[in-house]
C-alpha cells in the first residue's frame, strides 16, 4: 500500500452509542438536580446531528434549543465553547465569519468530546439554563461520565 | 386564570427508556426517538448509532410533534386524511408528517393532551410498535 493510500484511504471512525449518550444525559441531569437547577442538556455527534437531549421540569423551552446549538458549535468547531469565544475575542473575529447560522457564542456550557486514543472528535455536549460556570460544570460532568 | 397539565422529565425519561428497550429487543435498523410536550416542544430525545442521518431524527421529531398537535396517533391521522380526502399540504405547515410511528400522550382522567412520542428509522409499522411500548410504560 502506498503512503498516499494509507494517509487518505478508507478509515474507521469511532462514534457514540446510544447507551453512552443516555449515561451522559442522566449524569448531567443528576448534577443539575444536585445544584437545584432546571437545565437543558444535549449531545450531538461529530457532524452536529442530535444524539440525545433532556429538558428538566421548569427549564424554558428555549434553553433546550440553545443547549443543542451549544453542542453543535462545540462539535463542529472541535473546541470547548469558552475557548472558542476567547479565540474570537483575541482575534477580533465574529461568529458570522464561519458562515454557519447555527453557531452560537457563550462563555460556558459547551464541550467537545474526543476519543482518548487519537483525539478524534466524537461529538459535543451543550448545557443551558444556569450561569456560564454552572452550565460548564454540568457539561463537564457529562463528558466525565463517558470517561473521556 | 387557567392551568394546564405538563409532562415532566421523569415521564419522558421513562418512556424514552422503554422505547429504547423495545428497539433493542426487536431486531431491526437503529431508530431515533423523540418525546415532546403538549405544545410539540422537545422534552427528551435519543438516537441510536447508525440511524438514517437524513430521515430518522427529523421524522421522529415530526411524528411526536404531529401526534401532540393533531391530538391523535399519526396512524389515525393518516386514516383521517384518507377518509376526508385531505393532504398534509392542506395544513399549511411543513412541521407535520402523515406517517405512523407517532403516538399521543393523554391524561386518562380528562383526556388532556400531555405530549407525544415519535419513532423513526424502521418501517412505519415497526416504528409505531416501538412508540406504543414507550406509551405503555406510562400511567397517565
Amino acid at each position: 500500500m502506498s503512503r498516499f493510500a494509507r494517509r487518505f484511504g478508507l478509515y474507521e471512525r469511532p462514534v457514540l452509542d446510544v447507551e453512552e449518550t443516555m449515561i451522559a444525559l442522566d449524569a448531567m441531569v443528576a448534577t443539575a438536580s444536585m445544584q437545584s437547577r432546571s437545565m437543558s442538556v444535549a449531545i450531538v455527534d461529530a457532524w452536529g446531528g442530535l444524539l440525545g437531549a433532556m429538558r428538566m421540569d421548569g427549564a424554558s423551552t428555549q434553553s433546550l434549543q440553545y443547549a443543542i446549538k451549544k453542542a453543535y458549535t462545540s462539535a463542529r468547531i472541535g473546541s470547548n465553547l469558552g475557548e472558542f469565544r476567547d479565540r474570537l475575542i483575541e482575534r477580533s473575529g465574529i461568529v458570522n465569519d464561519f458562515g454557519d447560522p447555527s453557531f452560537v457564542v457563550a462563555r460556558g456550557g459547551g464541550v467537545v468530546v474526543r476519543a482518548v486514543s487519537d483525539r478524534t472528535v466524537l461529538g459535543g455536549i451543550g448545557v443551558s439554563g444556569g450561569s456560564g460556570d454552572e452550565d460548564q460544570a454540568v457539561a463537564e460532568a457529562g463528558r466525565a461520565a463517558l470517561g473521556l | 386564570m387557567h392551568s394546564i397539565p405538563m409532562l415532566g422529565l421523569a415521564e419522558a425519561r421513562t418512556a424514552l427508556g422503554a422505547a429504547l428497550d423495545a428497539a433493542r429487543n426487536r431486531p431491526g435498523r437503529p431508530v431515533a426517538i423523540a418525546i415532546v410536550d403538549g405544545h410539540g416542544d422537545l422534552l427528551a430525545f435519543a438516537c441510536m448509532a447508525g440511524a438514517n442521518p437524513a430521515l430518522a431524527r427529523q421524522n421522529a421529531l415530526k411524528k411526536a410533534y404531529t401526534a401532540a398537535c393533531m391530538r391523535t396517533d399519526t396512524a389515525d391521522f393518516v386514516e383521517r386524511l384518507r377518509s376526508t380526502s385531505r393532504t398534509i399540504v392542506d395544513f399549511g405547515t411543513s412541521d407535520l408528517i402523515a406517517d405512523p410511528g407517532g403516538v399521543v400522550l393523554t391524561r386518562a382522567s380528562d383526556g388532556a393532551i400531555l405530549g407525544g412520542i415519535g419513532v423513526s428509522g424502521r418501517s412505519s409499522e415497526e416504528d409505531e410498535a416501538i412508540a406504543l411500548e414507550g406509551r405503555a410504560s406510562l400511567k397517565l
